[in-house]
């Protein structure tokens, strides 16, 4: 089992977002959360990633626990996960190349390698000669190709993606959705999609899941969305 | 009595909030301390840091000291002329800004200017994800961007502050003898007798300590932000506010126990 979570709890001040969640999932499984905003989809990926703390629960990320462990553990564990963050998270003051290079600086990688892994990352999502461009000349699909390379970077086993193509216009949206199918396939990586944009959920997911009340509903695969009416009127009625 | 007692749970509430943010501050500010002492220190960092929060300080630095020395010693000059005591300038002038307007003036400056700095920049990163980025890539956030900047003004700020001094009292110096017509001799002699060593290395000392409290107050401010642009106004205005009136506070405690 690649993730394993169990009586999730997780509260802010006294409104109480996910409320003994569990969920499993398997190595090369591709999940997709969708859920109404606000409803703790992405603090669900944050619990997964060790960002926030859980209140109650148990977390365990390829057999590794990931809550109350010691920052060098934790380090480890993360070193299994990239995250595409919503608004792609690029460090401003960094160049293309260095946002890339960025995870690799901790590794023991001769300059030489980090330079040539940065190519191909940037190969890889299409992003070829952007390299000295900085966050701010890039356009919004841009960015989040070059933050996907970022999470790439360290070869991880689980890809989480927080909202990957909300705030893109069809054709980029179309594009990045193209980039995690592909990568998904060639590396063969378990991915978590938390999105409310009804075409990323049927291209990049195997299995669904609706959050709601901070619980996750029974799964659906893509095709059985429309004989599940909670899922149905989610997805078909535009809740989001 | 039902106003009374929503007056008191509102201010019960206020106590509580307000302990409740000391209290994060106060581990927040410890947390910083311990990795300043613990870590490896990355001197790239601290260096750029250096610049642009030091070195760039350097212009509005001068030109606010050297006003303050001026108008100083323009009140100083008449005052003292009025009893005979034009010979004790120069050492008036010298001590108030080695021991205090040189510290405090600096201190206001790199409040307005650096720590507005920090605090938005940290504020952005955190209200645009890069710092839970940093998180999730395996760094620390106060390691990685606080530690440095704390280093460098810790550096620069007694720098800042002996260039401060040393303009505010040259900028004395030249009101005093050319509006006052006091002998340049006298104004260097009386400096030179009823200033010590301490007063100029108790001045700069008062700087660093000013410069380590508008990083912490702007950094946990910065890092705490959450709610988008405005957010990143607020926090940074705010951070502004606290470091002056903190650097007021501390250097009234400062004065009382070192000179």
């Amino acid at each position: 089992m690649m993730i394993k979570i169990r009586q999730l709890i997780k509260s802010y001040r006294d409104r109480l977002v996910i409320n003994g969640l569990d969920l499993s999932v398997e190595a090369g499984e591709k999940i997709a959360i969708i859920g109404p905003s606000g409803c703790g989809k992405s603090t669900l990926l944050r619990l997964i990633m060790g960002l926030h703390e859980p209140d109650n629960g148990v977390i365990t990320v390829a057999g590794a626990t990931v809550s109350g462990i010691s920052q060098t553990d934790q380090r480890l564990v993360r070193r299994h996960i990239g995250m595409l963050f919503q608004s792609a998270a690029l460090f401003d003051s960094l160049s293309v190349f260095d946002n890339i290079a960025f995870p690799l600086e901790s590794t023991d990688d001769s300059d030489l390698v980090i330079r040539d892994r940065v190519l191909e990352l940037l190969h890889l999502v299409g992003m070829t000669g952007y390299e000295r461009a900085y966050p701010h000349e890039l356009s919004g699909g841009q960015r989040k190709r070059v933050g996907l390379a970022r999470a790439l970077a360290l070869k991880p086993k689980i890809m989480l993606y927080d909202e990957p193509t909300t705030g893109l216009d069809p054709v980029l949206s179309t594009s990045i959705e193209d980039l995690m199918v592909d990568l998904n396939r060639q590396f063969a990586v378990t991915s978590i999609v938390v999105t409310h944009q009804v075409s990323t959920i049927f291209r990049t997911a195997d299995r669904i899941y609706l959050m709601r009340d901070g619980q996750l509903l029974p799964a659906v695969s893509p095709s059985e969305i429309d004989q599940n009416e909670a899922y149905r009127v989610f997805v078909r009625g535009g809740l989001a | 009595m039902m106003r009374l007692k929503s007056r008191s749970v509102l201010l019960g509430r206020w106590v509580l909030r307000f302990f409740a943010q000391l209290g994060d501050f106060v581990l927040d500010s410890l947390k910083v301390l311990r990795l300043s002492l613990t870590t490896p220190i990355r001197f790239k960092h601290v260096i750029e840091h250096a610049y642009s929060l030091g070195a760039q300080s350097v212009g509005i630095t001068l030109i606010t000291a050297g006003f303050v020395g001026m108008a100083f010693a323009l009140q100083v000059v008449r005052e003292f002329l009025k009893f005979g005591a034009g010979k004790m300038i120069g050492g008036v002038v010298g001590i108030a800004i080695w021991r205090e307007l040189g510290p405090l003036m600096t201190g206001v400056v790199v409040a307005g200017r650096v720590g507005a700095a920090i605090a938005a920049e940290l504020a952005t990163m955190k209200v645009t994800e890069q710092v839970e980025a940093l998180e999730a890539l395996g760094h620390d956030p106060i390691q990685y961007l606080v530690v440095p900047r704390l280093v460098a003004v810790m550096i620069m700020m007694p720098l800042l502050v002996g260039l401060a001094d040393c303009i505010g009292f040259l900028s004395g110096y030249v009101i005093a003898v050319g509006i006052g017509r006091i002998n340049p001799f006298w104004y260097f002699e009386s400096a030179n007798t009823m200033l010590t060593l301490f007063d100029i290395m108790g001045g700069l000392l008062k700087g660093s300590f000013f410069g380590i409290l508008i990083v912490l107050v702007s950094a946990h401010l910065g890092l705490r932000t959450n709610s988008g642009a405005k957010g990143v106004g607020e926090m940074t205005t705010r951070s502004v506010v606290i470091s002056l009136v903190l650097i007021f506070v501390l250097n009234y405690m400062l004065s009382s126990v070192m000179f």
